[in-house]
């Protein structure tokens, strides 16, 4: 078994040219990420097996419709009488009228025939098939089965669709933490070297007695603490580094890279809560495989009304369950599509009203940086109260980041609620 | 002096050992021991193991009995029996080798279930603790806005507030009760013990250490050796190989082939991809455990602090220099922080008792830091 796992290994960390991965862009990693997917492969494969299917159910189409039709004939030569000919006798003149006519002798004939025929098939002896057995043995296969088949067919194309748009979705909620992250290290970085001059003003102000050792005691826990959340940051960042590369398809020794941009606010307002909606019921894939459900049952339903006339036939009235069930999942998924959407698009009005909040605190923050300047350019204020206010605007500049952040990632939630449905791609905060 | 200090000390004392009756007492270790030996889980586990045994004598029998029959034989319609000879004997080795292999996690993972419900149950005691002291000040607060109101220095609305907050308060204690409701009853079931049982648990002595990991890409190949789903994944592609191997040999129909060589590619691939993806596993689920870890260290550096910020309220209490609310309160802020800190300790135990268990570390064992 090791020996299979090694050779796997080996198998595993052959380098592909195909996927060198340095200087890697957006769109490049979703090439990449749709082109190693295994969820998909296996889509894929389904497909193709779901039309060989297909086609050998096609193939059969023809001789199960002369088959259909010779069982007519079956039947009208037994309502005939051809079963009841008498043999001719050879005694017999052939045209006496104790002995069949040729009419009769070859309608006999052809009644043994099929008679033979469907003993071998079905083991009749007449033509005894009830309504139900010749639905299920010449109308289904010919008629249902090959609409069922193309339905399957489509529903996989949809979820290839939806797993394709989910995998891209993830890529593009990775980079964008990447580009959040890689900000976020840097405005930590300067306000870890704030906090670091700030200890040393107050170490100077504990010496002379005007903090106690507590209050110094805090600050350098605040300074252990931003260190430690920079260390934290560098970890996550290496994180999302690993799951880009994973999603991606890429060899944990193979040299990654990526462009990133700087971070920056979804452009385009909100549209309606309405608009939305409307284009969820569109566009997501468990609503339009819900509805298809319905119409592939409606449409089986009017090919089974033709052959079991009987209303009360327990298959009419378990095709007529199973569309009640397939209308009332549809409405359900209805209801649900709803449901996620209202959640996914009130926590990103939440968001961006957050984000509005941020915004006017660092503009506040910034008034009160250049006042504070200001005034310790004229010797009004001392050096430890400018670092104070460098340090309260990084820490708005911070937040405001942060906001940006939590907004782009709230939207796209809510665009992938609207398109795939919720809990699809991305991370949760 | 005396006055001031003796009732809410023993209040605050009677708080921290309330509920120390003279019941059974348990111990992390006796939980961890009594569920890996009486889970109902372990014990069906064994019969499916011995019926699998079972299976796989009847499934070799029969593959001896049609060994004969299929080797002149060719066509598709050979295939079933051709399945029963070569694949299902080779099927039933495999599902053998993975009950055992489920049998070894399933320990693994009742211990480290036994230690996170052990751990909540205990963190639920906290929290009740907690809402106790928050109660009593919630509860001093309403009678002195009560008296403030009698005494028209505050307008109605103040009290209220005041009252709500208490009720509050009240129902959060109940809250918390259920919640150590809930958690006997998650413990009980682990242990095969009645729901109703109830005992004494010992918070235990956490040691903050991470595992010891010496060389990543030793450890790496180490888990993907030993894997549960690795080692079932391995096996469902050499399954699907054999497959391949008999329709290619046996089935006359084209597509026949061609479908079970695509399940080999398929499986094949699947194995690749799970190979690949382990590396970046391992290293995502360590880094986000060292991160558990700082909080750990971080949380500790608060509460020191806090218990600090909490001597200094009592000893301004006992000289008359603060009211009883606000000593309270200060005592509530540092039972705070040290819940805060009790949790992150417990996030980091759970979190790497599982990360032991699902990446298939040894030990774990470095620089024991005693919090």
């Amino acid at each position: 078994m090791k020996k299979l796992i090694a050779i796997v290994i080996c198998l595993a960390l052959t380098p592909f040219g195909a996927f060198a991965a340095e200087g890697e862009t957006l769109e490049t990693l979703k090439v990449k990420a749709v082109a190693s997917s295994v969820d998909l492969l296996a889509m894929e494969q389904g497909m193709e097996t779901l039309m060989e299917n297909l086609e050998a159910v096609q193939d059969k189409e023809e001789d199960i419709v002369a088959a259909y039709e010779a069982y007519q004939t079956y039947e009208r030569l037994h309502r005939a009488g051809a079963g009841l000919i008498p043999d001719p006798n050879p005694l017999l003149d052939p045209l006496d009228p104790l002995n069949p006519t040729p009419e009769q002798i070859a309608m006999k004939q052809a009644y043994l025939k099929l008679q033979a025929m469907f003993f071998n098939l079905f083991g009749i002896q007449t033509p005894s098939l009830n309504d139900e057995e010749i639905y299920d043995n010449f109308i289904y296969p010919v008629d249902v089965l090959p609409n069922k088949l193309m339905d399957q067919y489509a529903s996989l194309r949809i979820d290839k669709d939806r797993v394709t748009s989910m995998l891209e979705g993830g890529v593009e909620a990775l980079w964008w933490n990447m580009g959040s992250l890689d900000t976020q290290k840097r405005l930590i970085e300067e306000y870890v070297s704030l906090l670091q001059v700030q200890l040393g003003a107050e170490a100077a102000r504990f010496q002379v007695g005007k903090i106690s050792e507590l209050q110094l005691e805090a600050k350098r826990l605040d300074l252990d603490i931003a260190m430690r959340d920079q260390v934290r940051l560098d970890r996550e960042s290496e994180n999302l580094d690993y799951r880009m590369r994973s999603l991606a398809g890429l060899e944990f020794n193979e040299p990654f890279s990526v462009k990133l941009l700087p971070v920056t606010e979804t452009n385009g307002g909100l549209k309606t809560y309405e608009a939305f909606l409307t284009e969820s019921l569109r566009t997501r894939a468990d609503a339009i495989r819900a509805l298809r459900q319905v119409f592939t049952i409606r449409q089986e339903i009017g090919v089974m009304e033709d052959i079991i006339e009987d209303d009360d036939h327990p298959r009419r009235k378990a095709i007529r369950m199973d569309l009640l069930r397939a209308e009332e999942a549809y409405e359900a998924t209805v209801r649900s599509v709803d449901a996620q959407l209202y959640a996914a698009y009130d926590a990103t009005l939440t968001k961006q009203e957050a984000l509005l909040n941020a915004r006017s605190s660092y503009d506040i923050s910034v008034l009160d940086l250049n006042r504070v300047k200001a005034l310790h350019s004229v010797g009004y204020v001392a050096d430890v109260d400018l670092i104070g206010a460098e340090m309260g605007q990084k820490q708005s500049l911070l937040a405001l980041e942060s906001s940006i952040y939590q907004y782009n990632l709230a939207y796209q939630t809510l665009i992938r609620t609207v398109r795939y449905g919720s809990g699809t791609g991305g991370m949760t905060q | 002096m005396i006055k001031r200090i003796l009732p809410l000390t023993i209040l605050v004392l009677l708080l921290s050992v309330s509920g120390a009756f003279a019941l059974e007492t348990m111990t992390l270790d006796q939980v961890v021991e009594r569920v890996q030996t009486q889970n109902s889980q372990l014990a069906l586990l064994e019969e499916e193991l011995r019926y699998t045994a079972w299976l796989e004598d009847e499934a070799r029998d029969t593959a001896e009995d049609l060994e004969d029959l299929v080797e002149s034989s060719y066509g598709d319609k050979w295939l079933p029996q051709a399945r029963l000879v070569y694949v299902e004997p080779l099927k039933m080795e495999f599902e053998l080798n993975s009950l055992e292999r489920q049998k070894v996690t399933l320990k693994k993972t009742l211990e480290s279930d036994a230690v996170n419900a052990y751990l909540g149950l205990i963190n639920a005691k906290e929290a009740l603790l907690q809402a106790k002291y928050d109660l009593l000040v919630a509860e001093k607060d309403e009678l002195a806005k009560k008296l403030m109101l009698d005494m028209g220095r505050i307008a109605k609305i103040d009290y209220d507030k005041a009252y709500i907050a208490l009720q509050q308060q009240s129902r959060v204690v109940a809250s918390y009760e259920r919640t150590i409701e809930l958690n006997y009853i998650k413990l009980n079931a682990l242990m095969e013990r009645t729901a109703s049982d109830r005992y004494e648990v010992v918070k235990p002595i956490l040691d903050v250490s991470l595992p010891k990991i010496e060389s990543f890409d030793m450890a790496v190949v180490h888990y993907k050796e030993n894997s549960d789903k690795i080692l079932d994944q391995v096996e469902a592609l050499r399954v699907a190989e054999e497959n391949y191997d008999i329709a290619d040999e046996i089935a006359d129909n084209e597509t026949t082939i061609i479908q079970a060589e695509r399940a080999m590619n398929l499986e094949s691939f699947r194995t690749i991809a799970m190979l690949r993806s382990a590396d970046y596993d391992f290293r995502i689920a360590y880094n986000d455990l060292v991160s558990k870890y700082d909080a750990v260290l971080t949380a500790f550096g608060r509460y020191g602090l806090s218990v600090k910020g909490y001597e200094i309220a009592k000893i301004k209490y006992e000289r008359g220099m603060s009211t009883p609310v606000e000593f309270l309160n200060a005592a509530s802020d540092n039972e705070s922080a040290r819940r805060a800190w009790q949790t992150s300790l417990n996030d980091f135990f759970s979190a790497r008792t599982a990360f032991i268990v699902n990446f298939s570390i040894e030990e774990a064992t470095d620089d024991v830091i005693k919090l």
